[in-house]
């Protein structure tokens, strides 16, 4: 199994996780850290890589693209759509900056 | 598997987004920062899905999920790379009736299948698939 994944840091404080659920995707705490998903489900880690940089630029990216085409994505996806977009993933870049999301390559194998 | 009301938002917020229409201008976006045209809302970049494709390591004869695979990025990808087969899953019924239109036109579109499943209830035999790929599902 490979993928990527948006989660927490392993080290995050629980008084933290809050404020990782409110800049983070809907379910970023809702089932655990990849780690422990995979180890509960019998699989075994054999790469986690921090993509978090490459992340962080990306969702940058997507923010600065948007803006230069903000009217024609208003017109086309309407203001609600594109303003709840643009939103979101600026707190998610919040997000990152702060410490409390961050995304890794996680492959791993049955055991 | 009966999701729960929070999980059902969310099932209904992706519903409602694979339901709209993929505009000019969304396509002009994803082309810019992500150098590929299927996905609407995720950050897997074509360098990130070549890494995919290394850490699975699959040949012609082998059966890919892709798991929450929305229109069909990156598995599309993975599929071609390694020329294995390819079943796209998930929730939302529009995202993988775009993916199924994207893989006609696509080298992967005979050795290609879309199933409406939920990740925690999967209609397929234990061990059927040689591996599972997946990308920032739920964002």
């Amino acid at each position: 199994m490979a993928g990527y994944v948006i989660h927490t840091p392993r080290d995050l404080e629980p008084v933290a996780e809050p404020r990782a659920s409110e800049l983070g995707p809907s379910d970023v705490l809702g089932f655990g850290r990849p780690e422990e998903l995979l180890r509960t489900t019998g699989f075994s880690v054999v790469t986690q890589q921090d993509v978090t940089d490459v992340f962080r630029v990306t969702c940058g990216a997507i923010v600065e693209a948007r803006e230069q085409l903000e009217a024609e994505l208003r017109t086309e996806m309407g203001d609600e759509v594109y303003e709840e977009d643009q939103a979101k993933k600026r707190r998610m870049l919040i997000g990152i900056s702060e410490g409390v999301l961050v995304r890794s390559l996680v492959v791993a194998v049955k055991r | 598997m009966q999701p729960d009301s929070g999980r059902q938002d969310n099932f209904d917020h992706f519903e409602e987004k694979y339901s709209r229409p993929r505009s000019d201008a969304v396509r002009q976006v994803e082309r810019a920062v992500l150098g590929h045209e299927i996905g609407l809302d995720g950050y897997t970049t074509v360098d990130q899905a070549h890494a995919l494709c290394d850490g699975l390591r699959l040949n012609d004869a082998d059966r890919l999920l892709d798991l929450g695979s929305g229109r069909g990025w990156p598995g599309f990808h993975i599929a071609e790379c390694r020329s294995c087969s390819l079943v796209s899953t998930d929730v939302p019924l529009g995202a993988l009736v775009q993916a199924r239109t994207s893989a006609r036109t696509r080298a992967i579109r005979d050795r290609s299948q879309f199933v409406v499943a939920d990740g925690r209830a999967l209609p397929f035999l234990a061990g059927y698939f040689h591996a599972i790929a997946h990308a920032d599902v739920f964002c």
